[in-house]
């Protein structure tokens, strides 16, 4: 006997369906699964749902995860497919719900979630241990699913949400509540409005928390790490500890770059970089500027937009013997796209494509995996030459500013080196040489960046004359200020080093090859060229941290993108859409058939009957048009009885009498001939059916019933 | 760890804290606030939840009334008188009973057996967990639910309050540890507080099944009855005759009226009753760790003595637990119930002793109309031993529980474990 469970209220569900509809942006799916969950209050069909069929709604929805998990993934959220698939739960959770709203049973057992569970109750059964079973509500479950789903959804931080959410919660709990005696309600009456207040401020309550906590300091504003503006040493930890393929090089012709720029930025201080721009950039453009049609001025830029599509730079920057690799890797939302120093043409669909006077790429991408066919010169450059600081009285150029606290010691290497009057290649030669001999790589962040002010404004110095190792970050700042100081406008650039290749020479860039160096203006030719004065054997170094199932991972990532480059071909998506369909509309065909098959009325009482497993009888048809007659049939009466009636109706009854006695040795003779008194039955049906259209209508009102 | 968290945090304090947990690595790290807001919110209802724990106080007198029988695997309803001795009003409480500790002791943990243990894979038989909790199962002696209605008492004032327990298997229950819970506002958490209600005792008979009309071997052949021989009962037997009295005649049968009336002793002769009176014979030499068979067959000699009419027979249990054992129910001896309570604390043996349980069934063999033989499991031993027994010359059938029926023998009836109460009902009438 299964013992009574509590019930969550009527309508809640719905209610909450309809709140992450909206929410989520999918009003219509809402309005959809509050009406099939709410539903069963309004019918009396019912399935006899056994342990069997619990199981199978679990598994059906444990798929439903990961086909949403996998679809995400393939639509270009690597590290969030999960929890964005979370969003899709109340979804996901609908056969559950559907098993425990359409069930005749009120309570599920925890033993259908768990193999392990199952395994164990039928070790137990085998040798007589005992077991307890915990059932629960599944409609508790499936409503918390419904609120983190909406937390999780694209408005929620829509001002409804929070205090509906809160009302939807307190009306779950209200009949518990509301059975309390008053006295005891004074409990509730204070703990909730409190909770829901300071809820109200949990976000900046928790990041506060977790900023002290963790980091270690208050928080800042998120949009100040934006890596088109702002970048510190220790920044690139993000992407160094990613053994993960971020982009492929695939070659279509001539050697590929040996490195890739992301950003660059031209102001230090305090082991801090940012990207001071000539004159006031507009607010929120980060000092980017949409990418232009032909004729962009001269030589310092890529591009121009030759369709509505395609980003392409004159005939001069797309040269057919100009060398060009494919650059192919995800782009979550609007990113930065690496390029070498040296690009002069891009092909890229994109929904917008800008350039700061950096050089520095945002794409704003059409497709989830970018497919840029990258075109580029060696001796051109993206970014402008250096500029005076127009807002600072001084006008001098941020390209050649070294801070005071690190001058001394630069100086002094500086003479060191006698930097002074060489060629910028003979300068450059002689620092390589310099940190090559006198500098050792150490993997990333074994030596840390202090935590002192005054620390931190003599970082380099320490660097240069005392520490003498660190990683990449550490020589590409040492590289630009002592360029600075010999004369040299440099400037720090970010990005990755190409040191990997597959069998088929493609570029492997993975997030181990996060990588940090110098640029160098060279006056002679008006570009600015590429100064990376780390160790060569850092990535020997970094290397090994590479996991051991990482290949499985890589080729996953090389189908995925593969596949997602294939999708966006014209006509691809409609193939992959209906490859993905079909196997989803079968499952749906085959479980909507079964469901159909085995459902169950629900009596007066709660009682099931067994009102749909009557054995199929011709004289069924006559139903509808002897209830426009007779009206409904009583619930009870015998279907032969009740269509007896029409004998009255009828001018020749013998028809009726002949088929009720067929109809009633149909279903109650086991030796009958069933085919023949079909076949009989059939006729006398349609005769009959005849008959009945040829009786004067009876209004609704005037039938019996 | 597991009993005291599950006392003292409630469904609802689960729930929370699964949802705690899932929107913690759900939000961690996202640019949302929504999921931080409700997870704020559950937060501060967990803790103000706890925080208005150390205020639930209270101090309440209970008096225990317990039945003077319960049955394993049926619930049983324990009542209680609860008087609020605090000085503020008792609100939003209810009472439970707690079980003994079920923890084995490490020689018990050590010597167990888990059935099925040896097809578990390396690391369980290794760590043993499922041979841990396996033990706390099977030792715990049962089930407690929370009393059916909630306690709210004022200051002084005293109510009935009843809360249910399921009897896991039969034996003796120590009832010593009532607790009172207290549980927040919203339910999340409670209290768990001690009363000082005296102990009390439960005894658990052994589970029984209804048995199809049968009639035990031998009961053609009738025994003088308890009546004869009972000195409490009084004078028994059917009335015949007065004659005189002869020495050696009891006293209870003089007949006082008639001697005054005569002048000389005169004595009532009686007619005795002659009642069947048959062995019950229960094997308690189970196979090692087949407690579940051996507690089976418990239940059906249990099923046994309730179904026999013990007024109109007498029952002889006997086994062998330690030393050999006989008990005798019936007219004039003692009540079927008597029979239950020695079979609710009957224990298996270690060693098997058939010689012995066979020596002490001859011993009564003159008494016996017929014996009925629960065996728990089939072997050469006792097929030996029910052999020996009937080339005795006393008529005996025999029930055995067993985990796979064998194919059938004369005068044995197999039965499974695990579908007794069926096969029980398909016991032919002459067993």
């Amino acid at each position: 006997m299964e013992a009574a469970t509590i019930q969550i209220p009527r309508l809640v569900l719905g209610a909450a369906l309809l709140l992450w509809g909206g929410i989520c942006a999918h009003p219509f799916i809402g309005l959809l699964l509050a009406i099939i969950v709410e539903g069963s209050h309004w019918t009396q069909v019912r399935w006899d749902f056994r342990s069997l069929a619990l199981q199978r709604a679990w598994q059906i929805s444990v798929l439903l995860l990961f086909l949403t998990a996998a679809l995400i993934w393939l639509g270009g959220d690597l590290a969030q497919a999960l929890p964005r698939a979370f969003r899709w739960l109340p979804v996901i959770f609908l056969p559950l719900q559907f098993v425990q709203s359409y069930g005749i049973r009120s309570s599920m057992p925890l033993t259908a979630f768990s193999h392990f569970l199952r395994k164990k109750k039928e070790h137990a059964k085998r040798y007589q241990i005992p077991f307890r079973e915990i059932r629960f509500h599944f409609g508790f479950a499936y409503f918390l699913a419904i609120l983190l789903s909406a937390a999780l959804g694209e408005h929620a931080s829509h001002p409804v949400f929070y205090p509906t959410a809160i009302l939807l919660i307190i009306w779950v709990v209200s009949r518990p509540l509301l059975s309390m005696k008053r006295t005891s309600l004074i409990g509730p009456l204070i703990v909730l409005p409190i909770a829901a207040i300071v809820g109200f401020n949990g976000d900046h309550i928790i990041d506060n928390l977790t900023n002290r906590l963790v980091e270690g300091r208050s928080r800042q504003n998120r949009r100040d790490y934006n890596r088109e503006v702002r970048t510190f040493i220790g920044k690139l930890k993000e992407d160094k500890n990613s053994p993960e393929i971020l982009w492929r090089l695939l070659p279509v012709q001539g050697e590929l770059p040996k490195l890739l720029r992301v950003a660059s930025y031209n102001a230090y201080g305090n082991t801090h970089w940012r990207a001071d721009h000539p004159g006031d950039i507009g607010e929120g453009t980060e000092g980017f500027t949409e990418l232009d049609s032909f004729g962009i001025e001269n030589p310092y830029r890529i591009t121009a937009r030759a369709d509505a599509e395609t980003f392409i730079d004159g005939p001069t920057a797309s040269a057919e013997d100009l060398p060009r690799f494919i650059l192919r890797g995800s782009i979550d939302g609007v990113s930065l796209l690496p390029l070498p120093n040296s690009g002069t043409a891009l092909v890229q669909p994109a929904q917008n494509l800008e350039i700061s006077s950096f050089g520095t790429l945002r794409i704003d991408p059409r497709h989830p995996v970018a497919d840029a066919l990258m075109v580029y010169e060696p001796g051109l450059t993206t970014a402008r030459p250096p500029w005076e600081n127009r807002r600072e009285a001084a006008r001098e150029k941020p390209s050649l500013m070294v801070p005071p606290t690190e001058q001394p010691v630069l100086q002094a290497l500086e003479d060191q080196l006698q930097l002074s009057g060489l060629p910028l290649d003979e300068k450059i030669q002689r620092m390589r040489e310099y940190f090559s001999e006198n500098f050792r790589y150490t993997r990333y962040d074994s030596v840390e960046v202090p935590n002192s002010d005054g620390g931190r404004a003599r970082f380099i110095s320490d660097f240069l004359t005392k520490q003498k190792r660190g990683h990449c970050e550490y020589f590409a700042t040492a590289a630009v200020l002592l360029l600075r100081e010999a004369g040299i406008p440099a400037r720090y650039a970010t990005g990755f080093a190409v040191v990997e290749r597959d069998g088929n020479n493609i570029g492997i860039i993975r997030g181990i090859h996060a990588h940090a160096w110098a640029m160098a203006w060279d006056e002679s030719r008006k570009t600015w060229i590429d100064v990376d004065v780390t160790p060569p054997d850092w990535t020997g170094m970094e290397t090994p941290r590479t996991p051991p199932w990482q290949p499985l991972l890589d080729r996953l990532r090389i189908w995925r993108d593969n596949f997602l480059v294939w999708r966006t071909h014209p006509g691809n998506l409609a193939i992959a859409i209906a490859l993905m369909a079909l196997p989803f509309l079968a499952g749906a065909w085959l479980i909507g058939r079964r469901l159909w098959k085995s459902r169950r009325k629900l009596g007066t009482e709660g009682t099931m009957l067994l009102a749909f497993d009557r054995l199929p009888s011709p004289l069924q048809s006559l139903e509808k048009a002897a209830r426009r007659r007779l009206g409904h049939r009583p619930e009870s009466t015998p279907f032969g009885q009740w269509l007896g009636a029409l004998r009255e109706h009828l001018n020749e009854p013998a028809d009726l009498d002949r088929a009720l006695a067929l109809h009633r040795q149909l279903r109650f003779d086991p030796d009958a001939d069933h085919g023949a008194i079909t076949s009989e039955l059939e006729q006398l049906a349609s005769r009959l059916a005849v008959n009945l259209r040829a009786l004067p209508h009876v209004p609704r009102s005037k039938r019996p019933g | 760890m597991n009993f005291f968290v599950r006392r003292r945090i409630r469904t609802a304090g689960i729930a929370l804290l699964i949802m705690g947990i899932l929107l913690s690595l759900l939000a961690g790290g996202q640019k949302q606030d929504a999921p931080s807001k409700l997870l704020g919110f559950g937060f501060m209802l967990g803790v103000l939840s706890l925080a208005w724990l150390p205020f639930r106080r209270a101090r309440v007198k209970v008096v225990r009334h317990v039945p003077k029988h319960a049955t394993a695997g049926e619930p049983v309803r324990l009542s209680y008188r609860v008087t609020n001795l605090g000085r503020l009003t008792l609100q939003n409480a209810s009472l439970i009973e707690t079980p003994p500790d079920p923890r084995p002791s490490s020689g018990q943990f050590a010597r167990a057996r888990e059935p099925g243990g040896d097809k578990r894979n390396a690391f369980d038989r290794l760590f043993a967990y499922h041979c841990w909790t396996w033990l706390c199962e099977i030792r715990t002696l049962f089930d407690a639910s929370e009393s059916h209605r909630r306690i709210h008492l004022r200051k002084g004032e005293s109510a009935n309050i009843t809360t249910t327990i399921l009897p896991r298997r039969r034996g003796l229950i120590e009832l010593v540890d009532l607790r009172l819970l207290l549980p927040d506002p919203l339910g999340f958490y409670q209290r768990c507080l001690r009363t000082h209600t005296p102990p009390s005792t439960l005894v658990v008979l052994p589970t029984r099944h209804p048995l199809p009309p049968f009639e035990l071997p031998g009961s053609a052949r009738f025994q003088a009855g308890g009546d004869a021989t009972s000195r409490q009962n009084g004078p028994s037997g059917e009335f015949v005759s007065l004659r005189d009295y002869q020495p050696g005649d009891p006293i209870r049968l003089i007949h006082w009226k008639s001697w005054a009336r005569t002048g000389k002793p005169v004595v009532k002769e009686l007619e005795d009753s002659f009642y069947p009176r048959h062995g019950l014979i229960l094997d308690t030499f189970p196979e090692a760790g087949d407690e579940a068979t051996f507690e089976a067959a418990v239940s059906v000699a249990a099923s046994f003595v309730s179904a026999i009419d013990t007024h109109e027979s007498l029952i002889d249990l006997m086994f062998i637990s330690g030393r050999e054992q006989v008990v005798t129910a019936g007219r004039g001896t003692g009540r079927a119930e008597t029979l239950l309570e020695v079979l609710a604390g009957v224990e298996s043996s270690a060693a098997p002793q058939f010689e012995s349980l066979r020596k002490l069934v001859l011993r009564h063999s003159e008494d016996l109309a017929g014996c009925l033989a629960i065996f728990a499991g089939w072997s050469e031993e006792r097929a030996e031993l029910l052999a020996r027994i009937k080339s005795a010359g006393i008529q005996i059938a025999a029930i055995v529980v067993c985990e796979e029926k064998p194919g059938p023998l004369p005068g044995v009836h197999f039965v499974s474990r695990d579908e007794l109460a069926a096969d029980l009902m398909k016991l032919p009438p002459n067993l």
